[in-house]
């Protein structure tokens, strides 16, 4: 979504950043987090350090970035004072939603577990690829990492969701590069 | 001249992202057809993960993060590096909400958009000024000297359920009275000092008491009564609104428009209706 610019009005452009990316930043925070009330704390103290610097923000895509890198620290810090860690199951799969039917239902229940156990070195670029839409050479950029091995985790990890709901299919052995 | 992608290599490249093709892989599903239909299948995985990975975000969200920030003031030399002899007069003099016009309206609308997320649609504002005869209004007023009768017997009667150290409910219990009310207490209500069952109007409720920064409120919910408009209300030096949820009505009450608004965001985070 696109976020019109106006730094004369923080005010009205923090709301804007706010409506356009809070969604994707609780999804993104709940998929590094594995828990509801952790991710909304997780987003709640992004947007608050967001709007104390808002002024240092020039453009909407550098907003973009910046509101992952605030996130991505703010999520590291909970790790300063470690805590176990809880698998959620996602409610619209445990109360019969509509969009699941019994069989579809299972399955992606199981790929939901499947992403619940991913490593996050591989989680974490999927994550900021496919919610957030960063290309790989932003998310090379966010975690500091080159293109290849950037790409070789997004690799990885869509292979290992994939052996996690069909453990027969055909694997392709990673020759991608390393940093 | 680049060269041609092999199997593997193609692969690779579909699993790093299923949604783009670049022109290599482009050149090479030409001269491969068959692979076709696992790009289809790639392509249906991907669907399926981007679904899963599409979880439901809390109701009032994006309110409630606006809420917050709207009263807490820019820092602005210290949070911005600049130093202060960089900045505007207004930068200094003001915080950014309040240099757009008319921050407490905004703040007002806001919390006014959450509640009509909340209670999915089938909740819309109007005043009641328009027609003071019909039946909404004299249900609405019925409800309001109830509920403000309740709150000033209990503060005659039960003063300590106002103080902060008020007598508290074991979980077993918190839970079991906001199920009776059709709530569910999905964690902890921050600022949260008192919750028990109550009764108003001759019917069982539920009533809790916050301790916000200018003092307590109180929340009273009353299951199976319908309210089809979210109602305001200033009576005995009391602020209050009485919101329709689904099943019920939660009539918040206080002394100031801040705290109602504060109130109201800590109680429908934790909670959830229906």
């Amino acid at each position: 979504m696109k976020v019109k610019t106006s730094m004369t009005e923080p005010g009205r452009f923090f709301e804007k950043l706010v409506k356009a990316y809070a969604k994707d930043l609780y999804r993104v925070a709940y998929w590094l987090s594995k828990d509801r009330h952790v991710a909304e704390d997780l987003v709640q103290e992004t947007f608050s350090r967001a709007w104390k610097s808002i002024d240092k923000l020039k453009d909407e895509h550098a907003a973009k970035a910046w509101l992952m890198t605030i996130l991505r620290r703010e999520n590291a810090r909970r790790f300063e004072k470690k805590q176990p860690e809880w698998l959620e199951i996602e409610d619209a799969l445990l109360e019969g939603d509509a969009r699941y039917q019994p069989t579809a239902k299972m399955e992606q229940q199981q790929l939901y577990q499947a992403m619940m156990k991913l490593d996050m070195e591989f989680k974490e670029p999927l994550v900021m690829q496919v919610i957030w839409g960063f290309s790989g050479e932003e998310i090379a950029r966010e975690l500091g990492l080159k293109l290849a091995t950037v790409n070789t985790r997004l690799f990885r990890a869509r292979q290992q969701l994939k052996q996690a709901l069909s453990p027969n299919d055909e694997r392709v052995e990673n020759t991608g590069e390393r940093s | 001249m680049s060269l041609e992608l092999d199997e593997l290599s193609f692969r690779q490249r579909l699993l790093q992202n299923p949604m783009t093709l670049d022109d290599e892989m482009k050149r090479y599903l030409e001269k491969h057809p068959e692979k076709l239909e696992t790009v289809k299948k790639i392509k249906a995985f991907e669907d399926r993960l981007v679904e899963v990975m599409q979880i439901e975000v809390p109701e009032g969200l994006q309110d409630r993060i606006i809420l917050k920030n709207g009263f807490e003031p820019l820092e602005a030399s210290a949070s911005t590096g600049r130093n202060p002899s960089e900045m505007n007069a207004s930068d200094l003099s003001e915080s950014a909400f309040s240099r757009s016009d008319g921050w407490w309206n905004r703040l007002a609308m806001f919390a006014a958009s959450f509640l009509v997320v909340l209670i999915g649609g089938w909740l819309w504002f109007q005043p009641l000024a328009v027609d003071p005869t019909t039946a909404v209004q004299q249900e609405a007023l019925h409800m309001e000297s109830a509920v403000v009768d309740h709150i000033i017997a209990h503060a005659k009667e039960q003063p300590e359920i106002m103080a902060k150290d008020g007598p508290e409910l074991t979980d077993k219990e918190l839970h079991k009275v906001f199920k009776y009310v059709g709530a569910t207490l999905n964690k902890p209500i921050d600022f949260m000092s008192y919750a028990g069952g109550c009764e108003v109007d001759g019917q069982k409720g539920l009533h809790i008491v916050l301790q916000e920064e200018e003092g307590p409120v109180t929340i009273i919910v009353l299951p199976h009564r319908q309210l089809g408009v979210m109602y305001s209300f200033n009576q005995k030096g009391f602020k209050g609104q009485i919101i329709p949820v689904k099943g019920a009505v939660v009539a918040i009450v206080g002394q100031t428009d801040k705290q109602l608004a504060m109130a109201q965001m800590h109680f429908f985070k934790s909670v959830t209706f229906g």
